[in-house]
């Protein structure tokens, strides 16, 4: 420890009150519904050499672990008191930013004449230009339809705006006046730190602050890598996809492939991402600059470290032990351009990754993994008074978590996509021509396990009137289900349906959008969580507790847990012959039947053997042949396993 | 109703059930002499405890229970009963499709990123829970109809099970009441004798969860709320009072206790948080005597501190926490922060100091109270520094041991290499430093600055910490009101009537008329003026009503409060004017051009209270005691003084510790302390004048120690 460990406590508070006060601010002023809703906006504090050492743990959302902000700060040095820089731009951030929406502003902060930090704060803006309102669509394939890129620029140099930018930022957007409500809400934000930073420098001098932020990094780094030697030395795979689309049962969009080995050595963790799928077209794309400690590649080893030591630094320290292969042109480091504006898919399923590979390295504290998806509903339709298009707020849908060492998983919500807030149904029904029909827990979702998964939600809801739009992206888990663990059982996936239990009834997918006529029924169900632990050693008394909850039906009870419930209560006799068969062997992981037929039908040498020979293409080639590629050994290969052989004939078909 | 006047009235009684201690304010109605006395609380026989403890106090005083005139009550057993779960097992009857409602609440996570969190547990059980069929519409049409003999079998089978009170809570109920009204009629009528709450009748708001939640927790609450306060009532009466009694709600103000079995449910969901409102409105009455409008008050327990940011009036949430719960119910904003006199300290596993969590509660206490404590506390730091004279604590009802408190100290000091003394100030510093960092946000929050604000301390710790924290946040002033310990019970004798009650309307301007807007509005003045007609109403000032709206800009999903001023016709022109203006102080925007969605109506209606203010003995002179304090790593000579040894009018210079029967103030050095007329002591951290405000310095009487 460099300073005084009471100094360091002390001004550890003090650093978290300028970076909380910083996101009050900007909760309190700022324009975005995304702010105010979704919480998806951040703040934090960040060395000159570019680590987070202060970073608001509940108002915002908890993305700012492991921001590379060195590229930025260096982009528009050297700075003066009073410049602020600005920039939505995934490339010349070296992924700072990760789609357009997300509007990053930061600013020197002095002490003494020198620079002693940078604040940073981002707002997800309601729009940004581009061709769809909102400027996110999963078919964008042209990063021009994404909206105005803005490179890193001074927005106010020496304390001077920059007017002519700040006007042609705003001629960009559908939402100008709101736009500027968020980029004034960040200007303040960051005024108040460099403000509070004085008060500090002031009461504890400029050195005890240099101190006790290398003594806070330090720290976490520290202990995080004492969580890291309680895991088991070696080498942890896990494969998991974000889902493909299919049209009348045949494949058009491959299911995109991550693919993470987590190496263990000597108290230090190095994620490869090789074997990923090349970049798609699609606008999926994760762009981490390369960054080793990127944060949308380490959340669930942040959330891991965080949770087994809840008192542990709340800082990029918790990432300076890793280092990672993320290779160049594959999706998590996609090259210039790509389209990125639902990245999010690519970004919850590397979590599910992580998890999996932490179940390997240490099998006493595996977590099963979540329903792996934040779907927002969102419904338009045509005012009957003015005749006016109305949208209503989002309602988020996301599913149960997986089951955890000594707990249940959480029912309705998890890890990715637990700071979100639902719409009261009352609301929602006021806003727009449809009645929600059921709004609960989704029985016999959650995993069976020792420790079930959580369920996940049903919303159905009848259109009231005719051309009630719905818009529903981020539906996923729809085919590969939330994997169990030690014996755990998958979650349910989720499914959208129209019109279920009619002539009419139609699987809808991954919905996208959907318009309804009155009378109409669509049903969404969200994914279970995974469980975990064999589900024949949870108490008869604990099943029957589910039962009597609602989560699970007495077939489920005596199918999964071999549990036999009569009228609520064990039947005890019936129940020990129940539970006499022993449960199916299984590895570590229950992937679910639908992965294990695809894993059959593509084996994961020859998964890996097309992502290699796609690699050895000219990088704007990728992805169109890889899609190619995949699609015709698919076709070829017919109900049968693709073969080794198959994809050398394609990929030299197509040269 | 009006209050009936006996004739040798002229006392009044205001009486706070705090955890740990009762405590009791006696002023003399006309020439407002002032008597407090603190009693134990005893949780396992409430109402007795709280009338013996009236009884001993106005023994003492020499007072006959037919002189008093006016007895109001803030009391923590509705409270506590929510937060143990200690209430009626409850049946929730719900619209067909929503049985999880309860569970699912509004989903957010309170630590999203902890694997381990756990879930939010509802107060009633998952298998407590029937649907009902039936159904309406948003726009009140029936989509299916009331289901009468399911609800009853449903119904039955709850109570058959044990459930000993029910809620009902349908869908759009707020708006379109009759299905919910029809099942609870059928069900009082199956079930007489049986708490039976309405979600809509109790709290008509828009938004299922949150509406559920307040039937539910009245519910739970309702029958044993209603055994305290009828034995209470009861055992007034048998001590002789025949006053008009009332009991503190969470928005700061007071009803009538005695209003019958239906304020019960009210009362039940209205008076969660009693004392601290009760507190809160006390601390503004005294603060606004002595000129003080901005505020922030600082109520110190054990455990953390309460804090309420106050610019003129009593501020507000009508989104509350109440451990698993919301509140929609328009609550006094009170924050807890920080840490509390019992807090621990401790070195954790990185060699680093930490203050809290946990706390060494009533018992076994902190070290120096020689209850049995040996870990380190807040307090035994106090102690170690000097900022409490272990001579004269607590009026003498704790002795202070100063050898343990050092005792205890001793472990830490020597893990983080440090002296006892340099222990207990760094543990002070991070409790400052936690406390500060925990203020900022609300500051920010709500837009203010600490700065031009006035620290208002009270709580048996509050002002031995104020000045601490308030130079820690810039603050120039506290303020120590009278009788810190017992400002709870002052302002629930202090405050006035206050009733709110909302009507969701959830339309917009593009098809709301003025018409409806008045109707709204003069159908919820008349139910306030009816809650009014209840009361005892003699002792208040004539009611005041004010009308006001949640509105938002349509499409969003966050509300602005728009306040329409009294003579302002109720028109939707009035409406967006009001809201274009509240828009841009809260966001500097223009927001005039947007179509507006009206989603609540509210009125307020206050009867402000006795406007007469305590008066205080004046006090005597008395020459001040040698004394050491270790501030900032130095010993340093300072003076002990008893509160009543400061006469009206006299200015004292720190370090400097003030003794009172309630309460510790400590004065830093560099900081004075001034004794005005009206009981409070006013600590200036910069007597010397501050350059940059132009302020000048107390002159009057200075006593260097």
């Amino acid at each position: 420890m460099r300073g005084s460990p009471v100094t360091r406590e002390i001004l550890s508070h003090r650093l978290t009150a300028v970076v909380e006060e910083m996101a009050e601010t900007i909760r309190r002023t700022s324009f975005s519904v995304f702010v105010k809703q979704t919480a998806d906006f951040g703040t934090c504090l960040v060395t000159p050499g570019g680590e987070v050492f202060a970073a608001p743990r509940a108002i915002s959302g908890n993305l700012m672990i492991g921001i590379p902000a060195r590229r930025a700060i260096e982009s528009l040095g050297p700075y003066r008191p009073g410049d602020v820089g600005i920039s939505n731009d995934p490339d010349a951030t070296g992924g700072l930013v990760t789609h357009l929406p997300d509007i990053w502003l930061w600013a020197p902060i002095y002490a003494g004449g020198r620079i002693i930090a940078f604040a940073f704060s981002f707002v997800h803006s309601s729009d940004i230009g581009g061709d769809v309102p909102g400027s996110i669509s999963w078919a964008h394939t042209d990063r021009c339809q994404e909206g105005l890129l803005i490179p890193p620029a001074k927005l106010r140099a020496a304390g001077r705006t920059n007017e002519a930018l700040l006007r042609t930022i705003l001629s960009n957007t559908r939402v100008p006046e709101q736009n500027r409500g968020d980029i004034e809400a960040q200007l303040t934000g960051l005024a108040t730190a460099q403000r509070r930073i004085d008060e500090i420098v002031t009461g504890y001098g400029a050195e005890a602050l240099g101190d006790a932020i290398e003594d806070l990094l330090d720290e976490a780094a520290g202990r995080a890598a004492r969580l890291v030697d309680r895991l088991r030395d070696g080498r942890y795979r896990f494969v998991d996809y974000v889902e493909g689309l299919e049209e009348d049962g045949v494949t058009t969009v491959p299911p995109t492939r991550l693919s993470l080995e987590l190496t263990v050595s000597g108290g230090s963790t190095h994620l490869s991402f090789a074997g990923t799928s090349p970049q798609v077209a699609e606008a999926i794309n994760l762009p981490t600059g390369g960054e080793p400690g990127h944060y949308m590649l380490v959340f669930a080893l942040v959330n891991y470290f965080c949770s087994l030591d809840p008192g542990i630094p709340y800082n990029s320290g918790l990432v300076r032990g890793i280092t990672a292969e993320l290779p160049p042109g594959s999706i998590v480091n996609p090259g210039p351009g790509a389209t990125c504006g639902v990245r999010a898919a690519v970004f919850f399923r590397i979590m599910d990754c992580v998890l999996g590979c932490l179940a390997q390295a240490a099998p006493e504290s595996a977590l099963a993994t979540s329903s792996g998806a934040v779907a927002i509903a969102t419904v338009a339709h045509a005012d009957p008074v003015t005749g006016q298009r109305q949208v209503s707020v989002g309602q988020p849908l996301t599913g149960g978590s997986g089951g955890r060492p000594d707990r249940d998983g959480l029912n309705g919500t998890s890890f990715t996509g637990g700071w979100l807030r639902n719409v009261p149904n009352e609301l929602l029904e006021r806003d727009a021509p449809v009645l929600v029909e059921e709004y609960r827990y989704r029985p016999d979702s959650g995993g069976a396990g020792r420790r079930p998964g959580g369920a996940g939600i049903v919303l159905r809801l009848r259109a009231l009137a005719d051309g009630v739009t719905l818009a529903v992206r981020g539906m996923e888990r729809l085919l590969f289900q939330p994997w169990g663990v030690n014996g755990g059982r998958p979650g349910a996936p989720g499914r959208a349906v129209l019109n279920p239990g009619t002539p009419g009834e139609r699987e809808l997918g991954r919905i996208n959008v959907v318009t309804l006529a009155a009378g109409d029924v669509l049903l969404i169900e969200t994914a279970g969580g995974g469980g975990l632990g064999d589900p024949a050693d949870r108490a008869p008394d604990e099943v029957a507790a589910d039962a009597a909850r609602g989560l699970i039906g007495p077939e489920q009870a005596s199918r999964a847990y071999g549990v036999v419930l009569r009228d609520g209560a064990v039947d005890a006799a019936a129940t020990e012959r129940g539970r006499a068969s022993p449960p199916e062997p299984a590895g570590p992981f229950d992937l679910g039947a639908a992965r294990r037929a695809y894993d059959e039908r593509w084996p994961q040498a020859v998964q890996e053997q097309l992502i290699a020979a796609v690699e050895r293409l000219p990088r704007a080639r990728r992805a169109g042949s890889y899609r190619a590629a995949y699609l015709a050994a698919q076709a070829r290969a017919g109900a049968g396993p693709v073969t080794a052989e198959l994809i050398r004939d394609v990929i030299e078909e197509q040269g | 109703m009006t209050a009936p006047h006996a004739l040798r009235a002229r006392y009044r009684l205001g009486v706070d059930v705090g955890g740990t201690f009762t405590d009791i304010v006696l002023t003399h109605a006309e020439d407002g002499t002032v008597h407090t006395a603190k009693v134990p609380s005893d949780a396992a026989r409430p109402a007795s405890a709280v009338a013996e403890g009236v009884a001993g106090a106005l023994a003492r005083h020499g007072v006959d229970a037919g002189e008093v005139e006016h007895f109001a009550h803030g009391q923590t057993f509705a409270l506590n009963t929510v937060l143990q779960r200690a209430g009626a097992r409850t049946g929730l009857l719900v619209t067909s499709g929503f049985p999880d409602l309860l569970e699912i609440g509004r989903l957010r996570l309170r630590d999203p990123i902890d694997f381990f969190a756990a879930p939010r547990r509802p107060l009633v059980d998952r298998a407590d829970v029937r649907e009902v069929d039936e159904r309406l519409r948003a726009d009140g049409g029936v989509e299916r109809p009331l289901d009468e003999a399911g609800l009853l079998a449903a119904a039955g089978a709850l109570v058959a099970d044990g459930v000993q009170a029910l809620a009902v809570s349908f869908l759009h109920a707020h708006a379109h009441p009759e299905h919910e009204r029809r099942a609870v009629e059928l069900l009082r009528a199956a079930h007489p004798g049986l708490v039976i709450v309405g979600a809509a009748e109790l709290w008509p708001e828009e938004k299922e969860y949150e509406r559920t939640t307040v039937a539910v927790l009245a519910a739970h609450v309702a029958g044993l709320l209603g055994d305290y306060l009828g034995e209470l009532f009861d055992r007034l009466r048998a001590l002789g009072l025949r006053c008009p009694l009332y009991i503190a709600k969470s928005n700061g103000g007071v009803m009538s206790l005695d209003t019958g079995s239906a304020e019960i449910l009210r009362a039940a969901v209205e008076t969660l948080l009693s004392g601290p409102a009760a507190g809160v409105a006390g601390a503004i009455r005294l603060a606004g005597a002595a000129g003080v409008d901005r505020l922030i008050t600082m109520d110190m327990g054990g455990t953390s501190v309460d804090v309420a940011l106050v610019e003129d009036d009593i501020p507000y949430s009508t989104d509350s926490v109440l451990g698993d719960f919301p509140l929609i119910i328009p609550t006094v904003e009170i924050s807890s922060i920080g840490a509390g006199g019992g807090s621990l300290a401790r070195v954790d596993s990185s060699g680093v100091l930490k203050v809290g969590p946990r706390s060494a509660g009533a018992v076994p206490g902190p070290a120096a109270y020689g209850r049995g404590g040996t870990d380190p506390t807040l307090t035994d730091a106090y102690v170690v520094c000097g900022f409490i004279d272990p001579e004269d604590f607590a009026g003498g009802a704790v002795t202070i041991d100063p050898q343990a408190a050092y005792a205890s100290l001793r472990p830490l000091a020597r893990r983080l290499g440090l002296t006892v003394e340099q222990a207990a100030a760094a543990t002070i510093d991070v409790a400052t430093a936690m406390m500060h960092a925990q203020l900022v946000p609300l500051l920010a929050r709500r837009g203010l600055d600490a700065t031009g604000s006035h620290l208002v301390a009270y709580g048996g710790a509050g002002p031995v910490h104020a000045a601490l924290l308030a130079r820690s946040l810039n603050i120039r002033r506290v303020l120590v009101p009278w009788s810190p310990g017992t400002l709870c019970a002052f302002g629930a004798l202090a405050t006035g009537l206050r009733q709110d009650v909302v009507a969701s309307i959830g339309e917009t301007t593009a098809t709301l008329d003025d018409a409806r807007l008045e109707r709204v509005w003069k159908d919820l003045a008349e139910q306030a003026h009816a809650w009014y007609a209840r009361q005892h109403t003699a002792p208040y000032q004539r009611p005041e009503l004010r009308r006001w709206a949640d509105v938002q800009l349509v499409g969003q999903s966050f509300t602005l409060p728009v306040v329409l001023p009294d003579g302002r016709p109720p028109t939707v022109e009035a409406l967006r004017s009001l809201f274009a203006d509240a828009y841009r102080a809260a966001y500097g925007v223009d927001a005039s051009g947007g179509e507006l969605d009206v989603r609540n109506l509210r009125v307020t209606l206050t009867a402000p209270g006795d406007p007469r203010l305590p008066a205080v003995a004046a006090g005597a002179a008395g020459a001040p005691r040698e004394h050491t304090v270790h501030e900032s790593g130095e010993r340093r000579r300072a003076v002990r003084l008893r509160r009543d040894e400061l006469p009206v009018g006299t200015t004292v210079h720190g370090p400097l510790v003030v003794s009172a029967p309630d309460t510790t103030v400590f004065v830093p050095t560099g900081a004075a302390a001034r004794a005005d007329a009206l009981g409070n002591l006013l600590i200036d951290l910069a007597p010397d004048g501050d350059p940059a405000t132009g302020q000048g310095n107390d002159t009057e009487d200075r006593r260097e120690s």
